[in-house]
């Protein structure tokens, strides 16, 4: 279990193996990255921890070169700009005793200071040290090693005292192992520190909500909200809640405001869809497939919404037949709530119909009329 | 109360999360208890990389393995979304995948 994992107060002699081990970490870290950079994946933000982790090995001239690429490419972004800055001056800035955040979760304040000694004798610190533990951290995280990536992290703390980027990480390695109420635990008290963390905030929505806490969750997506409006998967989040609330006209404007950021946004599609199917103006639904940038989805879109105005059965099996797959998708009961809003009597004769051109068997025509007539 | 679709959301991205799939390049979401999922499949893991070291010599082993282990992640993928309560059917539109009836998942050419 991942809360033993974590819950397990830290040993001095686990300390002591993970110092000796950081070499060897950062060695595959550093062909793991040198790989991704080759690939040309993740660039230009793969050159972040590329540098940090060749700073921290020693070879300053080759980290500085990445670190000075990523800069010009990204000049706006303050991380790097920082990042940059401590690897010029040489990162002499540890955190001092008292600079240290009181950290509630799992009582990490208390085990760091019972370490402190072997801690400062173990590892680096700075800002630069804390980033270089914190992607080990990362590193180990994929590998699925849990209690190593745990100890790298609060490394990284003792190393810069970054609370709010430590309880993201924990928070974040215990949603990844479905530890939702541990993760919830780190991630609203990294928030209560830090509110202006967006990345905190919108990950514990999505811990918020699927423990059930709908009204958390929604309170914290329209914080984010109202500072990126700009961030679509936030405003189709929204959209979602409100959904699922049964709040079609504030769902509707949400999806819109999703889909003015990002107009080819799937799911916001597919969502106002039927939010327009729900609002019965075919008028609207027929605007709205007229503006789809995917013609594919438009493609299916008109087809449900030939069916719902009940146009001639042949029309409609011409538009069925341009689209490979839908049919087997509606068999499947993929689209049983679209199909559902059709008039009964059309779709009676609609099924048939489409037995008769032999587009479906007897069977599926017989299951399909079992399905939503009745 | 019930499971509803925004609830679901959160669960399949944690199920996407937990199997080392990049979220960033995924949409992801519920809609009356069908689950959709379109983007690129992705992982950046160590796993993944040390194929492409050890086998740095031949690209088509390079692809024979990564199929193989992309396959095996997108069926972890649809068995557990498919097992949550709440959720009755999932849609994916993968870049280079497609989910077949009766042949599970095929790579598609052309596309990475």
């Amino acid at each position: 279990m991942m809360s033993e994992n974590i819950r397990t107060l830290i040993q001095s002699e686990e300390i002591s193996l993970l110092s000796r081990e950081v070499e060897q970490d950062s060695r595959e870290a550093e062909t793991f990255f040198r790989e991704m950079l080759k690939q040309g994946k993740g660039y230009p933000d793969v050159l972040f921890p590329f540098s940090v982790l060749l700073h921290c090995s020693g070879r300053q001239e080759e980290s500085r070169r990445y670190m000075a690429e990523l800069v010009k490419i990204n000049d706006h972004y303050e991380k790097y700009k920082t990042a940059r800055t401590c690897m010029e001056s040489g990162d002499r800035h540890p955190p001092e005793m008292s600079g240290y955040p009181q950290v509630r979760f799992l009582a990490l304040s208390e085990q760091v200071e019972k370490h402190r000694d072997l801690l400062e004798r173990s590892f680096f610190k700075g800002e630069l040290a804390g980033e270089y533990y914190l992607i080990l951290g990362r590193i180990a995280q994929t590998e699925g090693r849990w209690r190593r990536a745990f100890l790298y992290y609060v490394t990284a703390f003792f190393a810069s005292a970054k609370k709010a980027e430590l309880l993201l990480s924990l928070g974040q390695l215990c949603y990844a192992q479905g530890e939702l109420s541990l993760a919830g635990e780190a991630l609203r008290e990294g928030y209560s520190a830090h509110p202006e963390h967006e990345k905190i905030g919108l990950e514990l929505s999505y811990v918020e909500s699927e423990l059930g806490h709908f009204d958390r969750a929604r309170e914290l997506l329209h914080v984010i909200f109202e500072s990126h409006p700009d961030w679509p998967d936030v405003a189709y989040r929204l959209a979602e809640y409100y959904f699922s609330e049964n709040d079609v006209g504030k769902a509707l404007d949400y999806c819109e405001k999703a889909l003015t950021v990002n107009p080819r946004y799937y799911s916001a599609n597919m969502l106002k869809f039927r939010l327009l199917m729900m609002k019965e103006d075919p008028e609207l639904v027929g605007e709205f497939i007229q503006g789809i940038a995917d013609d594919s989805l438009a493609g299916t879109f008109r087809i449900f919404h030939a069916m719902k105005k009940e146009e001639p059965k042949e029309s409609v099996f011409a538009l069925l037949e341009k689209v490979p797959g839908l049919k087997d998708e509606m068999i499947e009961g993929l689209w049983d709530d679209v199909v559902r809003s059709v008039s009964s009597n059309y779709l009676k004769g609609f099924i048939r119909f489409l037995q008769e051109m032999k587009m479906i068997t007897e069977e599926e025509a017989l299951a399909a009329l079992k399905r939503y007539i009745g | 109360m019930s499971i509803n679709d925004f609830q679901l959301t959160s669960m399949v991205r944690r199920v996407i999360v937990s199997l080392g799939l990049q979220t960033a390049l995924l949409d992801i979401s519920v809609i009356n208890g069908v689950a959709y999922i379109k983007g690129k499949i992705e992982r950046q893991d160590v796993a993944v990389m040390r194929i492409r070291r050890d086998y740095y010599y031949s690209e088509e082993l390079i692809q024979e393995k990564l199929s193989h282990e992309y396959r095996s992640t997108l069926e972890a993928l649809d068995r557990q979304i498919r097992i949550m309560p709440g959720i009755r059917g999932a849609v994916y539109k993968l870049k280079g995948w497609e989910r077949r009836i009766g042949k599970g998942w095929v790579r598609i050419h052309g596309e990475s």
